[in-house]
């Protein structure tokens, strides 16, 4: 992956060389937003249940360069802090060139966003986002290392239909880079779901790490741009392998790492797709979206075939209406629901998991205000009543967990 | 002032502005550009970044005042955005690598020369500008 990072630069930078007048047609934008988290019970991230916390905060550098009429380069540095993530490292956000033969056609090549619903290609930069926080039933924080962006190729186009209006359509293909479990909750929450499973037969899956094998799919988006309504399905497959190594558990003694044996499985995305309407009249601004996705878990424990682990399918939807009064200040009103389990509201599935019910579930009723200071400085505060745990509970206190909870976040950030 | 006389002033404002620009914004390209007129959801497609290129092929440069009233006004006539939401909407292309690149001109003036100056330009003036050197495009509905 990194040999293939380094090509595309090496790309970029020659390309770069190669344009005339270049500081004419340079382009060098920026971003920095920071924030604090405060929740009533619960930690969404750590500490944020007792004092809140500033560890919620991004930004990022844009290089970009029209080296052609058709060929453009660009380059965008990130730094994010979410918790337990992030930490500031800088990470290479995406990196591509980008050859447009027409409207109808073009070709990307590099580190490119994924192209997910209306919001995930700019979930990181806070100012153009109406809530600090995007509505997690579908853009999980959690799974943001999977979903954010990938390496490899994407074929878009815009179709004209005239009076009607613009088809979008976009298909990616290539592969995404998982990172360590320190930067993955979602890896933590897979290796809780599998040990849930292993534990009660003195067994302990530790150290799982995900290569990548295959990413790809599409969006199509059509844009009845004259009546302000945009209307459109994603989909996406992904399949990675993982290795962990597997522990004895000894009674009365707890782990035993003297005895661990390699293991290897898959993580397979199949079935995930979203679904998003939006409607624009004037200032006021619907959206809503739809999300199933099924990861099956799979693990050669003790025989060369894999073994199903888990392979529930989670939904999530949101219902978001803003409406901005003047050109400066918008309020935003969200209704979100997550269910873990497609079929199972009541949380059953968790129940025999040795979990409260309430960990199926994530329900968030959120009323926000957003005030634009200026075009480069924005200021927000929302407000969230939560019922429910469901992809909330790794940084809480397992003594304390509580089923309705409640969420301030404020925010500043700022662009040019 | 009284609030009567504050009301009144900012109607003959709002008049004033209406009577400037309301119906005599142009929106000009080229001499050597080919296309004569445009439909109001074109224009709209080419200043939202989502039709970047002529009918002949040729890629659209798009030329923009940075701000004030004729800005402001164009957005609301022509783009149907208020200025911010006109940020917002273009940054999501800048900052996700999508966004062709933006020429600001700084006076009405520089908006006229800069696009004398480029073959695929488009920009819009008010009714005062010089149109020399430039073509004005119909408009249709």
């Amino acid at each position: 992956m990194k040999k293939f990072l380094a090509t595309v630069l090496v790309v970029i930078s020659w390309v770069w060389l190669q344009a005339d007048n270049i500081s004419e047609r340079i382009r060098l934008n920026g971003f920095l937003s920071q924030g604090y988290i405060y929740t009533t019970d619960n930690d969404l991230i750590p500490n944020s249940g007792k004092n809140g916390s500033f560890e919620f905060s991004e930004m990022g550098l844009t290089f970009s360069v029209d080296v052609s009429e058709r060929l453009s380069i660009g380059v965008q540095f990130l730094s994010r802090d979410y918790g337990s993530v992030g930490n500031f490292d800088v990470k290479l956000d995406w990196a591509f060139a980008d050859y447009n033969f027409s409207d109808a056609f073009g070709i990307r090549f590099g580190k490119i966003k994924t192209p997910i619903g209306f919001f995930n290609t700019i979930r990181d930069i806070d100012s153009l986002r109406p809530l600090a926080l995007l509505p997690q039933a579908v853009y999980d924080e959690h799974m943001r290392p999977v979903f954010t962006a990938h390496n490899g190729i994407d074929i878009y186009g815009n179709l004209d239909l005239g009076e009607i209006g613009l088809l979008d359509y976009v298909i990616f293909c290539g592969t995404v880079n998982h990172p360590s479990a320190q930067d993955a909750p979602y890896i933590l929450q897979i290796q809780q779901t599998i040990n849930s499973q292993l534990n009660p037969n003195g067994l302990n899956l530790a150290d799982i790490r995900f290569d990548n094998e295959l990413f790809y799919g599409g969006r199509l988006i059509l844009d009845l741009e004259k009546i302000g309504f945009r209307i459109g399905g994603t989909y996406v497959y992904h399949n990675a392998r993982m290795s962990a190594t597997l522990q004895n558990i000894v009674p009365g003694l707890g782990l035993y790492p003297f005895n661990t044996l390699p293991v290897t499985g898959h993580m397979e995305l199949s079935n995930c797709f979203f679904l998003s309407a939006e409607l624009r009249v004037g200032n006021l601004h619907l959206v809503s979206e739809y999300m199933e996705l099924l990861p099956e878990l799979r693990l050669a424990l003790f025989t060369p075939e894999e073994q199903v682990f888990d392979d529930d399918t989670m939904q999530g939807w949101y219902a978001m209406g803003s409406f901005m009064f003047g050109d400066r200040l918008t309020l935003t009103a969200v209704y979100e629901r997550f269910l873990g389990k497609k079929n199972d509201p009541k949380g059953t599935g968790a129940l025999e998991d040795g979990n409260p019910a309430f960990f199926g579930w994530r329900h968030d009723l959120t009323a926000g205000i957003r005030y634009d200071i200026s075009f480069n400085w924005t200021l927000k505060l929302e407000y969230h009543i939560i019922d429910g745990l469901s992809k909330s509970y790794l940084f809480s206190d397992p003594d304390d967990y509580q089923q309705k909870w409640n969420m301030l976040i404020a925010k500043f950030s700022f662009n040019f | 002032m009284n609030p009567k006389k504050m009301i009144w002033t900012a109607g003959l404002l709002c008049l004033a502005l209406a009577i400037g620009y309301g119906s005599e914004i142009s929106i000009i390209t080229n001499p050597a550009n080919d296309t004569v007129s445009l439909t109001q959801d074109e224009l709209r497609k080419i200043f939202t970044g989502k039709k970047r290129s002529w009918q002949n092929g040729n890629r659209i440069m798009i030329i923009l005042m940075k701000r004030g009233s004729l800005h402001d006004h164009f957005l609301e006539e022509v783009v149907k955005q208020n200025s911010t939401q006109f940020s917002i909407a273009w940054k999501k292309l800048i900052f996700t690598g999508k966004a062709p690149l933006l020429n600001y001109a700084q006076s009405e003036e520089e908006m006229v020369e800069m696009v004398r100056r480029y073959p695929h330009a488009i920009g819009y003036v008010g009714p005062q500008s010089d149109l020399e050197g430039v073509k004005t495009i119909f408009i249709r509905d």
